[in-house]
């Protein structure tokens, strides 16, 4: 036992050497960044360290002052970035405890192909000339879930022969699509991407909550790494689930130090039960396909195997899997959540089916869901046949040929897909959404009675609840966020701030903080992350330093950060060719930026730069 | 082309073949039209032999970028273009697979009404 004044001391020693250890291993950079003589509000200032393995990013306040603290020293490059501005890159040399003065002066793009380069995919995207709504609609909802469209790797001019050519690869990569729709995409995409600029006319909001985040990047793995989802374990670090390598990455954030644990190998061929669909070829080069991932009470991972049909579990102690197999009758198991009771409970998107995996009995039970008319059960009964027949022969896409999302018309509405699934916290109960049903339901989980809801916004993804049983679902169709109140069944409904009325945004995932009861949504194509407030229902719009970032799960670090994957398939196809763990301190990083003079901008007022096409011909 | 994809396609067709009947049942009722109507002067191996082809037109497979099975005829009246040793040797196909199954459909009928 400990007394009072030992503790006390105790707690001084720990103060003492925290302290002395951030002063030891941090540099501290400020300055400003102008344009011309004026000070340029929300530039990103990004530090990358030596090797290109970190990124750390601040943004400036109404002054334009930055002031940014590093765990890493040496050789730096130091980048401004401003969205219409151009890019200003110094290298420094800077020293253990050093602090160094760096402004920037940033010029606005004048030439418009330039400008257009460096608008986000959204901003590309809005000069796509569809003919049919449908099929925007459809393109919106299955060509934008893995990745961008409309980066720089995406919208690269070709000839309508080689559109159609990648249609039909990605629709060997499960994008859903009629016939019709398929052709009116690949006549859109060849149309629209030309090669010529695009004229965008977008709203770039300051908000001075920006002026005390901090953004920090660890980069991960090679360019054909898939982090598809994070979670943060109870040792607060960060562990992604890597579906195309059958790995579980581990980042301790504290060190920077990515450790890499390989899933057991599986009686199967590479693609696992999918081996028949061709697969992003050269991404998923595993045989499990690690998806989604949550932590028990007793510390060990739990991780839906999508291409195997097996939940695998790790513990972070002994750095041992093992692994439980379904069945290859429940295809993709997908988004997992564990209930406070311990019972873990996962989506199995292509089988229209909840899986409850109890770990002290270790058995499964599969919870069989409405399946929402014919077509669709016809895809519950008959799928995992074709996908076994088609596993005779390996990647040749067997089932695009036979399957009714073509030959009946169906497209997307061939399949129920429940997505994303969540515990609610007052009663217990399970929620899932179904993605192209457009519908939630609720498990019981005494006597496991479904009942279902339709929702007001299409493509309900993953959803998740706050703490007082409001289940909150992004809107990925939509541009959406829905608030549905589970005591009286009623939705409440808000757009995302897009940056120009013809643009969208597919927002995959969101969490709500426990402690603020903000809502973090991704955006994933304009490079930004929301945070929603929902006592004055508005939105505060972070840019993310990185162009091409695409994420999906995100996850509360005790810290205060939001942290999730970068994710786009592939990963070279990200600013940097690298996948990686990213986490954003809305307050700054704790111990860092605490005595930055930022913190004096009191009078940080909302600043709209805006640009218009006219006047800078673009 | 492989004996793998030889296979494949094989199986596509087989899976999708209630499809391809769907589609040829215009041709498949003029082909019982005509063996009806034809009894009286024809024989019943002629009459199998051009009924099966009747058949057939309305069944022979094409295949498109996805190796989905389609009636060469709706590919045709869609306006896409199918070559014509590829119409010609699947028509064949269908037809020598449309008699043997008209045969054997025959003769079960016949042992069930004797």
């Amino acid at each position: 036992m400990i007394n009072r004044p030992s503790k006390r001391l105790f707690c001084l020693l720990l103060l003492g050497v925290q302290v002395f250890s951030l002063s030891a291993k941090a540099g501290t950079l400020t300055g400003s960044v102008f344009s011309g003589s004026k000070p340029l509000a929300g530039a990103m200032v990004t530090v990358f360290d030596a090797a290109g393995k970190r990124r750390d990013t601040v943004y400036t306040d109404p002054n334009g002052h930055y002031s940014i603290t590093v765990d890493f020293i040496g050789k730096l490059r130091i980048r401004a970035r401003t969205p219409y501005f151009k890019d200003v890159t110094q290298n420094i040399d800077l020293s253990l405890d050093a602090q160094k003065s760096l402004d920037f002066v940033q010029e606005r793009h004048s030439v418009a192909a330039e400008l257009s380069e460096s608008l986000s995919a959204s901003a590309h995207l809005s000069a796509l000339p569809w003919a049919s709504q449908d099929s925007r609609a459809a393109f919106i909802s299955q060509c934008n879930y893995c990745h961008q469209v409309g980066n720089a790797l995406t919208r690269a001019p070709r000839d309508e022969s080689s559109w159609a050519d990648t249609v039909h690869r990605m629709e060997g990569y499960f994008a859903v699509l009629t016939d019709k729709q398929a052709k009116d995409i690949t006549k859109t995409l060849y149309q629209g991407f030309d090669g010529k600029e695009v004229v965008a006319v977008e709203k770039y909001l300051f908000n001075a909550d920006l002026v005390h985040a901090e953004i920090k990047e660890w980069v991960v793995g090679d360019g054909l790494t898939f982090v598809h989802d994070a979670d943060v374990g109870f040792d607060e670090h960060l562990y992604g689930a890597d579906e195309g390598h059958d790995v579980i990455w581990e980042l301790d954030r504290k060190t920077g130090k990515i450790n890499e644990w390989k899933e057991p190998d599986i009686d199967l061929p590479v693609g696992g039960v999918f081996s028949g669909m061709q697969l992003p070829i050269g991404v998923f080069t595993g045989k499990h396909g690690p998806h989604s991932i949550a932590q028990s009470a007793d510390g060990r991972l739990w991780i839906t195997n999508a291409l195997s049909s097996s939940l695998a579990s790790f513990d972070p102690a002994t750095k041992k899997f093992k692994l439980y197999e379904l069945g290859h009758s429940h295809l993709y198991p997908h988004t997992i959540r564990i209930d406070k009771q311990g019972i873990i409970w996962f989506t199995i998107v292509a089988s229209n089916e909840v899986a409850r995996f109890d770990p002290k009995t270790e058995n499964f039970e599969i919870i069989h869901l409405p399946d929402g008319g014919f077509w669709r059960a016809v895809s519950h009964y008959l799928f995992p046949t074709v996908l076994k027949i088609a596993s005779w022969f390996p990647q040749q896409n067997m089932p695009l040929a036979v399957t009714h999302a073509k030959w009946a018309f169906r497209g997307r509405d061939a399949f129920p897909f429940p997505y994303g699934i969540d515990v609610n916290p007052i009663d217990g109960s399970i929620w899932y959404a179904k993605l192209y049903a457009d519908k939630i339901g609720r498990i019981d989980p005494v006597t496991r009675e479904v009942t279902e809801f339709d929702t007001p916004l299409k493509g309900p993804r993953r959803l998740r609840f706050d703490p007082q049983g409001n289940l909150w679902i992004p809107a990925f169709d939509d541009s959406g966020l829905m608030k549905f109140d589970t005591r009286t069944h009623r939705f409440e409904t808000f757009k995302l701030p897009l940056l120009a009325h013809n643009e969208y945004e597919v927002p995959y995932a969101l969490n709500v903080n426990p402690k603020t009861g903000d809502v973090w949504i991704t955006s994933n194509m304009s490079d930004r992350i929301f945070r929603f407030i929902p006592g004055t229902k508005t939105f505060v719009t972070y840019p993310l330093p990185t162009r091409v970032t695409w994420l999906r799960d995100m996850v509360f670090t005790k810290d205060n950060s939001v942290c999730s994957s970068s994710s786009n398939l592939p990963a070279y196809g990200i600013e940097g060719g690298r996948a990686s763990f990213i986490c954003l301190y809305p307050d700054g990083e704790p111990g860092t930026n605490i005595a930055t003079p930022i913190q004096s901008a009191g009078a940080a007022q909302s600043v709209v730069a805006s640009i218009n096409a006219s006047n800078n011909k673009h | 082309m492989d004996l793998q994809s030889l296979l494949m396609y094989a199986a596509i067709t087989v899976l999708m073949a209630p499809l391809l009947v769907v589609y040829g049942l215009p041709f498949i009722a003029g082909a019982r039209g005509f063996s009806y109507f034809a009894q009286l002067w024809l024989s019943e191996r002629s009459r199998l032999l051009i009924a099966s082809a009747i058949a057939a037109l309305g069944i022979a497979p094409s295949y498109d970028v996805y190796k989905s099975p389609v009636p060469i005829y709706a590919r045709l009246l869609d306006g896409a273009e199918v070559s014509g040793p590829f119409m010609l040797a699947s028509f064949l196909v269908t037809w020598i697979v449309v008699m043997a199954l008209a045969r054997r459909i025959g003769h079960v009928l016949a042992k069930r009404n004797a």
